[in-house]
């Protein structure tokens, strides 16, 4: 059922933006649509269909029916298939709809469900410990990154007025001179990079390839990692241009390329082999949008398209190498063409050269463009170095990492044997990457229709109609001098890859990028584990302690805030029969402290009670007074009358204290002393007007009685009265259980 | 006043919180007691020093004090009385399965090693003596309760 809504929507959605928007967005017009929502905070649900998102919704839904139709495959006779789908559905939803969110808070509600769909596929294989564990870091990195999106957005309502997609695009200039840019872009490109695992972010990608490998298809090519590239496209026209963001998203970017593509070929699994390449293939991008021309939009867009095609696959191919033959590992993995799976084979090696960026691939196309724009009319002179070097070297990593999968992996004479006997995929599996590399081979050799879906996308970005044209073979230019260039390093890198990578084994964990989050993530772990052991995991008396000297803690910060309202040296003046009375309630409370007998504790304590009710009286309590007179009489009762069932020598014992006398005393007197201050500043300044004088007005006019007091418990709050009886009740009960019980326990 | 007042406030605060971490119930109950009143006096403050008389009408001319803080005040003494009737009757039934007041040792309140040695060391009771004569089945004395 999921997987025919999957699929059908896919195809639906495909077909839609294709037939539906595509003659609108291929005119250069914008699809839009939008219901409010909650409008009196900016937020609508709108769609916003411009070149871009176009562009976007057709990779996703595209792909997505693609990997729909391999999954039915791969996944067939598997556990819990109806749930991934379920999961995949959700995916290719969420990611449809950020980008063709036409407001801000709605396109990030999409960026989180793509983050939570990612985890529920990264994790889909839960019984495995390092599907859990790469399922958590990919939603560690990125819902940290997606706080830091939200941020962004805040900040953009706050500097416009406007979450609307459109109001934006059409004042490209305001936020640019902004006060907040700086925060604005920061925080935007943190969640760019978490989402598109630039460097040093990207340490959750290789931990998602523990995902189903449709996913890692998808994951890879057209959802997940590329929205963070959307989004940093669909922000160009507004962040961009400035030296701030070339720094940030542009080196971020050029750092990426180099790392990703290095670290790619040191891998020995094919499926982590790929992620990295990715993830090198992810700071071209972002390196481009950061470059920001002209030429790079256009070298983006070309290399977006050729990347999304290539790599989904790619990673179909490596499904069904690992289908094929049981086995990921590079090192079982060789020679496959000639070991029955020539058609796999012949697929791998479309794909690979287009990656390559060999002719007469899009690939080639697209590196072009990347070469063109790496010399072009960059910023500034050396930025424009940075860029040459760091796209050149990506680009001679890459080639190194294509051979590897296509030569290494099916063509070369190879000795190991692989567990199975290699055979082929089935056509559900066999198809879908087939249909890729023909994408591939038909846009490089029809680049004008390249151009056509890529006109639109371009002109949005660069937010004005951009007049370029695509073309395989440009003539004898210096770009493809520098091509060939990078070609030829490529070989030489691939030729001494032993060497090349020898560094990257032996380097040691902890300077591993991975290390600096288990690190992170290990410290956060403990310091929270300290902090519990300190106030809590500890005895009851323990909790006490702490929950009372926090509160006295607060008491000495307000005092502390608030001690110049106090009316020094003008006090009301005090009775000599309250100084009296407090100075007995002070010795009575030492003494129920300092006794050491029970009894007169115990005694002391009714003191206490008494002289507190005689406070009442003096205090204009009439009704408070009565009423601690009759409660203590009672409690005083109560406790002698336990008294008659206690052992003497327990009584006698003052009983010593958890921790030292020491510490005790000292929490004693900071909580008395806390209380002190509070009731200093309560009775001092009366902070709230009174609410009281509605209750005094209408006490006979509407209760019928005179003891305002008692009209209030018994009517006007006569519900809390209510609780209190309940109060009461649940006591006696408690009581009456707790002796019955006692009763039962010296009988068995 | 005011001094005065926060005086004995503060001080039924200090000697209800110390009371409260001894190791005896009994006290602990009389430690609730002491704090009990500092909060009920600590709702009287909020009503500021009283400039009027008892909120009883019809019983004289003039302004009346704040009758609010004296309702809920009202409320949390028959409340007190409840809670510590309940503690009384919870301590007894502690004295009744353990055999004394000490509430250390227990499972709700597991005494660290150090603890321990200090309490032998000063001759008092030891917890290991006393969870030794517990009856075995006895309630409460599940030792994984926490």
């Amino acid at each position: 059922m999921a997987f025919a809504l999957g699929m059908g929507l896919s195809i639906l959605a495909f077909l839609a933006l294709l037939a539906g928007a595509g003659p609108q967005v291929l005119a250069g017009r914008v699809v839009a649509w939008s219901v409010p929502w909650m409008p009196s905070a900016g937020v609508n649900l709108s769609l916003y269909i411009d070149g871009l998102a176009w562009f976007f919704g057709l990779l996703v839904s595209g792909i997505g029916a693609l990997v729909f139709t391999y999954a039915s495959a791969y996944m067939h006779g598997a556990e819990r298939v109806n749930r991934f789908f379920w999961y995949l559905l959700l995916f290719m939803v969420s990611m449809l709809g950020l980008v063709l969110s036409g407001n801000l808070i709605l396109l990030f509600v999409f960026w989180e469900l793509t983050t939570v769909s990612s985890y529920l596929l990264i994790g889909f294989n839960y019984e495995r410990p390092e599907a859990r564990a790469g399922a958590q870091r990919s939603l560690v990195v990125t819902v940290v990154g997606g706080l830091g999106l939200l941020a962004a957005f805040v900040l953009v309502l706050l500097a416009t007025g406007s979450l609307e997609v459109a109001d934006l695009l059409a004042d490209p200039a305001a936020l640019r001179g902004h006060p907040s840019y700086g925060a604005i872009l920061a925080l935007l490109a943190f969640g760019a990079f978490t989402k598109s695992a630039q460097f040093p972010f990207h340490v959750w990608l290789p931990g998602a390839m523990e995902a189903p490998t449709p996913v890692s298809a998808y994951l890879h090519s057209a959802t997940m990692v590329k929205a963070g590239v959307f989004l940093l496209a669909r922000f160009l026209p507004l962040l961009g241009g400035t030296l701030p963001w070339l720094l940030v998203v542009g080196l971020t970017g050029v750092a990426t390329m180099l790392a990703g593509a290095y670290l790619a070929l040191s891998q020995r699994n094919l499926k982590a082999f790929l992620a990295y390449t990715t993830i090198g293939q992810l700071g071209v991008l972002t390196g481009l949008l950061g470059l920001g021309t002209l030429p790079a939009v256009v070298a983006a867009m070309a290399q977006t398209l050729n990347h999304a095609l290539y790599k989904g696959a790619l990673f179909m191919i490596a499904g069904n190498v690992e289908h094929g033959t049981g086995t990921r590992d590079l090192g079982r993995l060789g020679g496959l063409a000639r070991r029955g799976m020539p058609r796999t084979a012949a697929t791998a090696l479309v794909v690979a050269l287009s990656m390559a960026g060999l002719p007469p691939l899009l690939g080639f196309v697209s590196k072009e463009l990347i070469l063109e724009a790496a010399f072009g009319p960059g910023a500034h002179g050396w930025a424009s170095a940075v860029f040459v070097l760091g796209l050149g070297l990506n680009g001679a990593l890459n080639l190194a990492a294509a051979v590897v999968l296509a030569w290494d992996l099916f063509f070369r004479r190879s000795r190991v044997t692989p567990p199975h006997q290699p055979h082929e995929p089935g056509r559900a599996m066999a198809a879908p990457p087939a249909v890729l590399a023909a994408g591939v081979l038909g846009f490089g050799l029809a680049p004008a229709l390249a151009e056509r879906v890529l006109q639109p996308a371009v002109a949005a970005v660069a937010a004005r109609p951009a007049g370029f044209h695509l073309e395989l073979w440009h003539g004898f230019t210096a770009e493809l001098a520098v091509g060939l260039l990078v070609i030829a390093s490529g070989l030489v890198a691939y030729r001494y890859l032993a060497l090349l990578v020898a560094p990257a084994r032996v380097w040691p964990p902890a300077l591993q990028p991975i290390g600096w989050y288990e690190a992170l993530v290990g410290a956060v772990e403990r310091g929270t584990r300290r902090l519990n052991d300190l106030v809590q995991h500890r005895p009851l008396r323990h909790h006490l302690t702490v929950v009372l000297l926090a509160a006295a803690g607060f008491l000495w910060v307000t005092l502390f805030l608030h001690w110049r309202v106090l009316p020094w040296g003008q006090w009301s003046p005090v009775g000599p029969e309250f100084v009296v009375v407090a100075a007995v309630v002070v010795a009575g409370a030492l003494a129920t402290t300092l006794l050491r007998t029970g009894l007169g504790a115990i005694l002391s304590l009714g003191v206490v009670g008494y002289m507190v009710s005689l406070m009442y009286v003096i205090l204009q309590a009439p009704d408070l007074a009565l009423t601690q007179l009759l409660i203590e009489t009672l409690t005083v009762v109560l406790f002698v009358a336990v008294f008659a069932f206690l052992p003497r020598a327990a009584l006698r014992w003052a009983g010593s204290g958890y921790g030292s006398r020491g510490a005790d005393l000292a929490a004693a007197g900071l909580v008395g002393a806390g209380a002190a201050a509070l009731a200093l500043l309560a009775v001092t300044e009366p902070v709230f007007p009174r609410i009281s004088d509605y209750f005094v007005a209408n006490s006979l006019e509407l209760a019928g009685g005179k003891n305002v007091v008692n009209v209030i418990l018994v009517d006007f709050r006569g519900l809390d009265t209510m609780g209190e009886i309940t109060v009461l009740a649940i006591a006696a009960a408690g009581v009456f259980a707790l002796l019955r019980l006692g009763k039962r326990g010296s009988q068995g | 006043m005011e001094l005065v007042l926060a005086l004995v406030i503060g001080v039924l605060f200090g000697t209800g919180t110390f009371l409260m971490l001894r190791r005896n119930l009994i006290r602990v109950v009389l430690g609730l007691g002491l704090l009990s009143h500092g909060a009920n006096l600590m709702l009287m403050a909020g009503a500021g020093v009283p400039r009027g008389r008892a909120p009883i009408l019809g019983a004289g001319a003039g302004a009346v004090v704040d009758p609010l803080p004296q309702a809920l005040v009202l409320t949390a003494i028959v409340i007190g009385f409840g809670v510590t009737a309940f503690l009384l009757v919870l301590a007894y039934r502690h004295i009744a399965t353990f055999g004394d007041v000490d509430v250390l040792g227990t499972p709700m309140d597991p005494a660290p090693a150090r603890v321990q040695a200090r309490a032998a060391a000063d001759g008092e009771r030891t917890v290991a003596g006393r969870a030794a004569s517990r009856p075995a089945g006895a309630p409460g004395g599940g030792g994984d309760f926490r």
